[in-house]
């Protein structure tokens, strides 16, 4: 209302804006009911096409809208112009825009991108782009993040270049930006072993001896964040860290990654008397790894199990299993 | 005390409104349906006395809630105190404060300005330049905000975000370091440092909550706590304190520390990286205008270049310079800086806040982040030459904020410390400025053989130079030009750290049990505080508020406003769901979630 | 679909009476405007239109009575892409007033600007009222300071819409194929403007405010 404030609204007001909605509602499912209709009967034309139009804007999340719009479409793709293709690129940015968590937009996305007119790399390139700009802005929807990957995959089959690197670099990029992107740390587990394999990182031993030092510091940086310990279990664990460096070395690191976590809780235990769990857990793996290696230590994992069974009762029982197994 | 019968709203005035919104018929706006009349209204409910941030935020606030407004200034501009200025109007503010005009509020004006504005064949002109009296920054969560929002005030002006604030220490000026991210990738700080930093940061966002944390250090200035509990250094304390939290001096207690520091850092990553905005072609003179076409739609009458006289709280009558008058029916309110002539209630303005601005033939780009026009320079206790106790603040504005052309940049030093010796401080922290500039400018001139200075090992110091360290042998070549130099003291009530207190507006105030002073001018008129040495807007919609509520009787209704936008406003996304048919055919292409490669619970 | 607006900064000037607002507001009600009903936000009142392939959304800023006593801020004429100068074609001195605004316009505006020289009420000639202002007189004054020039009836609507479709057009606009990466959803602006309703966490609900 222009000027009026809320509160005095007239019961009258009320009352219209209710019937209105109670409108909105009503022409919804009577858009919905002629939709079915027209499905069932397999009516296939532009007029029924802007008909999903106007249902998906109302309500992105019916799916059963979308796949009778790419019926449509495909009955009528022999007509449609390079410029159709493209419009329906925007009808689904349009509404990315306001839905970026519904999947089947993207769903929808995709499948335009797969059908279009333009059967050239380009367009992939700056659907990546595009894709890209949008991660910027919403850098943990993860939506986007596989979205991008099919891109990816899709770019690297049409022109038989590994694009590994760049995106090890944009993983690389966004954990900088924000330690707690998850789909960032996630990125780089799925890569790294992959180049690995594929002989796309020319000094192995240096490339593990940094992201020791890459994970140091960021659990000094932040040692709440679980995507951070997420992904150090996943690496120590992994074995391509012994590939590159070797037992003696490996050892060595995993020594001295132990020693700065031990640090961070006391660090914790000293500034608000309570230990931090995250820590204790991964002094766990990191001592389940060293026996698998053979080293000798004495081991704290059970202490560190009672500690952690008295600072989560929640997963109390787990804890008790794990002690009894040990 | 204060009437109990509301006053009705614009809503309730004008009874056709509600009709005519139903139908979607355009409403009455002042000026757009019928002309309005040539006259002054013989009777209004509040008057206002000059345009300054605090005024013009409070007419605006009072029309849309109903009141009839006449809004006056003694000035042919908008802002008053806190006006946005060219060249000429400031050679004019300077002679009237020096002919004492603005007793009390303003002295000590000092003016230089270069032959290469104005002058008809000079280089520059006035009104190239927009000169700001009070200029202020804008926290992204801030009050003020949400106002400029719920107002639609903001679709009037553009603002502009400003990342970059540096803290001198040591002949030096440091970035500060304050984003997880720079906190993160920073390969200087020590790995303990940045633990101690990112605690305390994830501690002051909820500090309130911790008092196991603050409580002992509640009566201690706030260094005491980030160097005992948090370990942290003398860098990261001041940056801290001064720059993130900018306050004025190590004193400062912490919880009014805490508070401070917490503005910012939850103002990060509102809008974007930065905590911090600025209007672009001026600050809070651009700010108030706004407010006031804010104010004249809502139906407030605006004239310029008129005086108030005299107001007579019984008659309620209110006289003005062009000898016309109104009948005021609630509440006369004046900016200190605009009171009529034989004034004798005008609060004490106790405190100094010295100002120094400069405009500067520099584009100052290199103390700008990328993409940007603006950056704070913050001079911490001790930083200075002159040994300063209080700290120095400068804003720095370039030719991309529009205040003034291409190649110059706006640079407004203040500081709250108060006598003399404030503009010795002043006079330090510029010519730490312009040391600090040629130098960094110089090095620029990669090619100039003549630049490049070998250390004892060989290595080039133009590199270290740019690594920030101090280079006190250089003898710079030029000299930066200024183009406008203004030195003022400006008075304010407002203590340092503090917002508007409420009892002072009881000072004069005739409907309780305060007294007429015979003769005087004043009587009964309710005086707005003059803007404090802040540098953030915080202060202004407390203070508004306040008044606000003096005058109509609870601050219930303040901006209770409901603008309905362009795009009209979704339905509630239940209903939707209600109506929704389930899902008949599910295809799956893509995988709905992350696969599950380290998802969930860890295993150990 | 429309893929690109481009939105237009309109100002209003002229002296009071000369039908200022009766112009907008027979330009938004309309069928020209068919089915775009105006927004009257608390900022000024917008309406799209159509022009060629193009829409166009004016923001028509009003003086909200500040011009009676001189008091109109610099704020208003800044960015202004385009102005409306009405006159009353019966009321020389609103001639007058209306040169003084084009000098005003032409001093506080950007360069840029379009100005449209509007003579309102036609409609009273045609019903018999005297012409006090000659059409010759406003065509050379519109020639000397390059402005577009209308003589309208707010009241019958006659060349009102003329002036917005002329103001539109005279607007240099981008074309189409300079948006590309718009029609693919891209937006890429490397304008500095923060804009206060689109936080990073999403859009600032008027309501949502906790001040």
């Amino acid at each position: 209302m222009h000027g009026v404030k809320r509160k005095q609204w007239t019961q009258e007001l009320l009352k219209q804006k209710k019937e209105q909605d109670r409108k909105r509602i009503t022409q919804y499912r009577g858009l919905v009911d002629k939709l079915l209709d027209s499905r069932d009967s397999k009516t296939y034309n532009m007029e029924v096409f802007k008909e999903t139009t106007q249902l998906l804007r109302i309500n992105p999340e019916y799916n059963a809208g979308w796949n009778y719009r790419r019926d449509i479409i495909e009955h009528l793709s022999p007509e449609l112009k390079h410029e159709f293709w493209e419009d329906e690129l925007a009808f689904s940015m349009a509404l990315l825009k306001d839905y970026p968590k519904v999947y089947w937009i993207w769903n929808h996305r995709k499948w335009t991108l797969e059908n279009h007119i333009d059967k050239s790399v380009k367009i992939w390139l700056r659907e990546l782009a595009i894709v890209s700009k949008l991660l910027q802005m919403d850098p943990r929807n993860f939506h986007g993040w596989h979205y991008r990957r099919i891109l990816v995959a899709e770019i690297e089959g049409r022109t038989g270049q590994s694009r590994d690197g760049e995106e090890l670099q944009y993983a690389i990029d966004n954990t900088n930006k924000n330690i707690s992107n998850y789909s960032a740390w996630h990125q780089k587990a799925t890569l790294i072993p992959k180049m690995f394999e594929k002989d796309e990182i020319k000094d192995k031993k240096k490339f593990i001896q940094d992201e020791f030092t890459y994970i140091t510091n960021a659990i000094y940086t932040d040692a709440e964040d679980q995507s951070v310990w997420f992904y150090i279990e996943w690496f120590v664990k992994n074995h391509i860290v012994i590939d590159a460096l070797g037992r003696d070395e490996l050892i060595q690191k995993l020594q001295e990654l132990q020693e700065n976590i031990l640090a961070i809780n006391e660090d914790d235990l000293q500034f608000s008397g309570k230990q931090n769990n995250w820590c204790l857990k991964v002094l766990i793996v990191l001592e389940d790894v060293q026996r698998n290696l053979k080293v000798q230590f004495t081991p704290h994992s059970h202490e560190y199990l009672a500690q952690l069974i008295e600072a989560d009762p929640m997963r109390k029982n787990r804890y008790l299993h794990l002690l009894h197994r040990k | 005390m204060y009437t109990t019968e509301r006053r009705p709203s614009m809503a309730e005035r004008r009874p056709t409104i509600v009709a005519m919104s139903a139908q979607s018929v355009v409403p009455h706006l002042a000026g757009i349906e019928d002309p309005l009349p040539d006259t002054t209204p013989e009777k209004v409910d509040v008057l206002i006395v000059g345009t300054g941030m605090v005024e013009s935020v409070l007419a605006a606030a009072l029309s849309w809630q109903g009141s009839s407004v006449l809004h006056i200034d003694r000035n042919d501009h908008y802002g008053d105190s806190s006006a946005t200025l060219t060249v000429d109007q400031i050679k004019k503010w300077v002679n009237s404060v020096n002919q004492g005009l603005f007793s009390g509020c303003y002295d000590n004006a000092k003016l230089y300005v270069s032959t290469s504005i104005g002058n008809h064949n000079g280089k520059y002109a006035s009104r190239d330049f927009g000169i700001d009296l009070a200029p202020k920054v804008l926290f992204a969560k801030s009050d003020l905000l949400s106002i400029l929002v719920r107002s639609r005030v903001h679709q009037y002006l553009e603002f502009q975000s400003l990342s970059n604030f540096h803290t001198f220490e040591n002949d030096n000026f440091e970035k500060l370091t304050n984003t997880k991210q720079e906190i993160f990738t920073d390969q200087k700080l020590p790995l303990m440092t940045k633990r101690n930093l990112m605690k305390f940061i994830k501690f002051v966002l909820n500090w309130e909550e911790q008092p196991e944390v603050w409580k002992p250090y509640a009566d201690t200035p706030l260094c005491d706590l980030l160097v005992e509990k948090f370990r942290l250094e003398k860098a990261q304390v001041f940056e801290l304190m001064f720059s993130i939290g900018l306050c004025y001096n190590m004193q400062t207690k912490t919880p009014e520390a805490l508070q401070r520091i917490r503005r910012y850092l939850s103002s990060f990553d509102v809008y974007g990286p930065f905590s911090v905005l600025y209007s672009k072609y001026g600050g809070p003179g651009e700010l108030s205008q706004g407010f006031c076409r804010s104010a004249a739609v809502g139906g407030a009458t605006y004239k310029l270049n008129e005086t108030l006289t005299s107001y007579d709280p019984n008659t309620k009558m209110a006289l003005f310079g062009d000898g016309s008058q109104v009948y005021v029916t609630e509440k006369v309110v004046a900016s200190p800086s605009q009171a009529p002539k034989d004034s004798r209630n005008i609060p004490n303005q106790k405190y100094e806040v010295h100002r120094l601005t400069c405009v500067v033939e520099k584009s100052c780009e290199q103390w700008f982040s990328e993409g940007e026009s603006a950056a704070v320079i913050v001079f911490p206790p001790g930083s200075l030459k002159s040994g300063n106790v209080e700290v120095v603040q400068a804003f720095i504005l370039g030719s991309g904020s529009e205040i003034c052309p291409g190649g110059t940049s706006v640079w407004y030093l203040s500081t709250m410390q108060q006598g003399s010796r404030a503009e010795m401080d002043l006079d330090a922290a510029l010519e730490a400025m312009e040391a600090s500039l040629i130098r960094e400018s110089s090095t620029d001139l990669e090619h100039d053989d003549s630049l490049v200075q070998f250390g004892p090992n060989g290595e080039t110091l133009i590199n270290s130079v740019r690594l920030g360290q101090s280079f006190k042998q250089y003898v710079p070549r030029e000299r930066i030009q200024f183009l406008l130099k203004l030195y003022y003291t400006q008075y304010t009530s407002t203590p340092p750290f503090n917002v508007v207190d409420p009892s002072f507006f009881d000072i004069n105030n005739i409907d309780g049990n305060g007294k007429l002073i015979p003769g005087a001018s004043d009587n009964g008129v309710l005086y707005t505080a003059m803007p404090s040495g802040e540098i953030s807007y915080d202060e202004v919609v407390t203070a508004v508020r306040v008044l606000y509520e003096k005058i109509v009787g609870s601050d219930d209704d303040f901006f209770d406003l409901d603008f309905e936008d362009e795009d009209e406003a979704p339905m509630n996304k239940a209903d939707y769901e209600n109506a929704i048919e389930d899902d008949e055919d599910v295809d799956m292409n893509v995988g709905r979630h992350e696969s599950a490669e380290f998802v969930g619970e860890m295993e150990i | 679909m429309n893929s690109s607006v481009t939105s237009i900064k309109l100002v209003l000037l002229g002296e009071a009476a000369v039908g200022k607002s009766s112009i907008v507001l027979r330009f938004v009600s309309n069928d020209f405007s068919e089915n775009k009903e105006p927004t009257i936000g608390a900022a000024f009142l917008t309406q799209r239109v159509n022009i060629g392939e193009q829409t166009v959304k004016f923001e028509i800023w009003d003086t909200a009575g500040q011009e009676r006593f001189a008091s109109l801020a610099p704020m208003y004429y800044r960015n202004a892409q385009a102005a409306l100068v009405v006159y009353d074609i019966t009321k020389p001195q609103s001639f007058i007033k209306a040169r003084h605004w084009v000098k005003e316009l032409h001093e506080q505006a950007s360069k840029g600007i379009v100005i449209a020289l509007v003579g309102n009420k036609l409609d009273m000639i045609e019903n018999g009222g005297e012409r006090k202002v000659a059409k010759e007189e406003a065509e050379k004054l519109a020639e000397e300071e390059g402005l577009l020039f209308f003589e309208t009836s707010a009241k019958s609507g006659e060349n009102v819409n003329e002036v917005f479709l002329g103001i539109g057009e005279k607007i240099p606009i981008k074309k189409p194929g300079e948006q590309a990466n718009e029609q693919s959803g891209l937006r890429i602006t490397d304008d500095q403007r923060v804009d206060l309703t689109n936080s990073v966490n999403g859009p600032v609900r008027s309501a949502g405010c906790n001040c």
